[in-house]
């Protein structure tokens, strides 16, 4: 699905510590850098609690994006921790028949479609937690659910933005490129991977 | 594709505590002195990484408080330097006396301030008690809707503090739009600095060979008419902000008035507001725009000194205006901005338009374009003369 | 009331140097020994020139001068600066400064 000319609305589940909201700050760089797109990324405004339960958002738009509101009815909903399934309603809040979801699991689309009583065409899965073990050698889920997410909105250059994201990991790893190299395969892997 | 206006010019994605810290990098003040608190935190941290990697040559001086970081920077002032720091909420309040003094002693300080609730209850979310308390401290007071206006107000602060020999507070919704990453354009080193210029004090301290004494006591026979001075370099201050925005358009393309008028001139419904939520409005503009109603905004950009006779004009042919307030005086009557823009039309003589105070956000309570929507509406009916009370104060998104 | 140079000038708020400033060593044009109420008086024959009462003099009041042997030596006392507080009586070993009441 490419994004049109209305505000494409997406919202980040994860712990504190998994990296939700670097997830969405690197989505939006991506989708500056490779598409050219406005874009806005943002927190949960709350403090930081290694952890808990915590969500950051983004929107996309070929438009200036002038809106500053929480988002309430996302497009997309990137869950990092399949454990956040077993509260679900906080998930699929605000889920219309257009949004899709996109989960970390080890579960089937069907299995998740039925436990969260949704139409199985609007899921996709990804297990991120064997592929950052895989790549980065412990359990991030960040990075391969960005993969995913760049995978499922579409029209997405994976080595642009692959480029993109090695950029600004340099600026914070200067000197872990292992770190740099397991990131960016982790980002290929399940932009590979996902699937519905 | 998204081009930067100015060619010095660069596009990037960030947040506007890393914006407010870039644009610091590039002023590179001479001191820095600064005491952490959210949500502005991220600001002196990101700059005094700068300080430690030898990127500016900025002295930063870590206090044990906020009423040590005005008075080191309020010091450094005096002693003839660009001095600036950055606060939020609690921190501002604790600056309290140390602001007036910034502005009695007439130093040209800039702040960033992050907007916050105040406690209690505590709460670390956006709404604008904590600078709207300072309205009166003789501090000029710049809002900044997204993460550009940021920027770009605090490049233009420098130039307006040393002109009109104020201090000023550039101000951002906290959260909102401290903690938003989003689209702004940013100039190159050089064209920032040769816009803010090098700062030549007339009179400073540390001048050995014309020594002075500043700061003394001042009783029945000479305060009233130092502060006066203040109002007075208060009221003159629109003209030079003006003037600084005029220079700052031509050179980097980015226009700036006291306030934003969104098709306002021929409106017939109008919203006054400050800060982040400008654009929300704007969007619900667009909307009923199309529906055939004719709605405005006005977005107040400087809100100290107050454009009192700029705005009128703007304001005169309104029938029916909605003043948004992200504060509530607790007063017992109505809010600041909605204080301000009714004496502003009275003292004028203009009764005509009928206008309206709401309340909203407080605490960083959400407003959505659902709720601007409303208030358009019941301003329609009071166009139509459908509503009686709209002389009381109305509160949005909160459970009553 | 002395803000600046002249004594009797007032100041509008045109005229006023902003922000507070004052120019700098007004206190020599402003004459505290109005104030006294008790006066110190310095008696040579007991002074041994330790200094004492000039290091304590809160109105730089002890007057000194350049001796014979290039020491600096105590001259007397500007009584257009002293206010009368005392201090260099109560500090000076000797007593070779003492307090009278001031008939003016």
């Amino acid at each position: 699905m490419a994004i049109n000319d209305t505000i494409t609305e997406i919202r980040w589940h994860g712990r504190g510590g998994q990296g939700a909201k670097t997830a969405s700050l690197l989505f939006a760089e991506i989708m500056l850098r490779t598409g050219n797109y406005y874009v806005q990324a943002f927190p949960e405004y709350g403090p930081e609690r290694m952890g808990a339960p915590v969500q950051a958002f983004n929107r996309i738009s070929r438009q200036v994006i002038t809106i500053h509101s929480s988002i309430t009815s996302p497009d997309y909903i990137v869950v990092l921790d399949p454990s956040l399934l077993e509260d679900y309603n906080i998930i699929i809040n605000g889920f219309t028949i257009n949004s899709k979801i996109i989960i970390n699991t080890s579960l089937s689309v069907t299995d998740i479609a039925l436990k969260l009583n949704i139409n199985k065409n609007n899921v996709y899965v990804v297990n991120a937690r064997e592929i950052s073990l895989k790549t980065i050698g412990k359990y991030i889920p960040n990075a391969p659910m960005l993969g995913a997410l760049l995978k499922i909105i579409g029209n997405i250059n994976l080595n642009q933005a692959l480029n993109s994201v090695e950029k600004k990991l340099l600026e914070k790893f200067r000197n872990k490129t292992e770190v740099i190299h397991g990131n960016l395969n982790a980002i290929s892997s399940a932009f590979n991977e996902v699937s519905r | 594709m998204i081009k930067p206006i100015s060619s010095r010019g660069t596009i990037v994605a960030k947040t506007g505590n890393e914006i407010a810290a870039e644009a610091m990098r590039q002023i590179e003040p001479d001191v820095v002195a600064a005491y952490p608190i959210t949500p502005a935190t991220e600001i002196v941290q990101i700059f005094s990484q700068f300080v430690s990697d030898g990127i500016v040559k900025t002295k930063y001086i870590a206090v044990e408080s906020e009423h040590s970081a005005m008075s080191a920077t309020i010091a450094a002032s005096a002693a003839g330097v660009r001095a600036m720091t950055g606060t939020s909420s609690q921190g501002l309040c604790f600056m309290w006396e140390m602001l007036y003094i910034a502005s009695g002693l007439r130093l040209p300080i800039v702040m960033v301030e992050v907007n916050r609730a105040i406690a209690a209850p505590i709460n670390i979310h956006g709404d604008h008690s904590d600078t709207m308390g300072a309205r009166d401290s003789g501090w000029i007071q710049i809002y900044s809707e997204n993460v550009q206006e940021v920027y770009d107000n605090i490049i233009q602060a420098i130039n307006i503090a040393e002109k009109t020999q104020l201090p000023v507070l550039v101000a951002m919704d906290g959260f909102i739009i401290s903690h938003c990453m989003e689209i702004a354009e940013i100039y190159n080193d050089n064209a920032v600095k040769l816009f803010i210029g090098e700062y030549k004090p007339t009179r400073y301290l540390l001048d050995i060979k014309h020594p002075y004494t500043l700061g003394s006591l001042d009783l029945q026979d000479y305060y009233f008419e130092h502060r006066y001075q203040v109002a007075q370099a208060m009221s003159h201050a629109n003209k030079t902000i003006l003037q600084i925005a005029n220079d700052f358009n031509n050179i980097f393309g980015h226009e700036y008035h006291l306030y934003e008028k969104y098709k306002l001139d021929d409106a017939e419904l109008g919203i006054i507001i400050i800060g982040s939520a400008a654009g929300i409005v704007k969007m619900a503009i667009n909307e009923l725009r199309s529906k055939n109603l004719k709605v405005g905004l006005l977005k107040v950009r400087v809100y100290r000194p107050f454009p009192r006779e700029y705005i009128i004009k703007d304001l005169a042919h309104i029938k029916a205006i909605a003043v948004l307030d992200r504060v509530d005086s607790c007063s017992g009557a109505f809010a600041p901005l909605y204080s301000d823009v009714v004496s502003a039309l009275y003292s004028e003589g203009i009764t005509t338009p009928k206008v309206i105070n709401y309340i909203y956000g407080l605490g960083g309570r959400d407003i959505n374009i659902e709720h601007i929507k409303s208030i358009y509406n019941t301003l329609n009916k009071i166009l139509l003369d459908k509503e009686e009370q709209y002389n009381k104060i109305n509160y949005i998104n909160l459970r009553k | 009331m002395n803000k600046n140079d002249d004594k009797k000038y007032i100041y509008t708020a045109t005229t006023l140097p902003i922000g507070d400033i004052v120019e700098a060593g007004t206190a020599s044009k402003f004459y505290t020994g109005d104030w006294r109420v008790k006066k110190p008086i310095w008696n040579s024959k007991k002074c041994i020139n330790c200094l004492t009462c000039w290091i304590y003099c809160p109105d730089s009041s002890i007057k000194l001068t350049i001796s014979d042997i290039k020491q600096n030596i105590i001259n007397g006392i500007d009584y257009k600066y002293c206010k009368g507080c005392g201090i260099c009586a109560k500090e000076c070993k000797l007593n070779a400064i003492i307090m009278e009441e001031e008939i003016k």
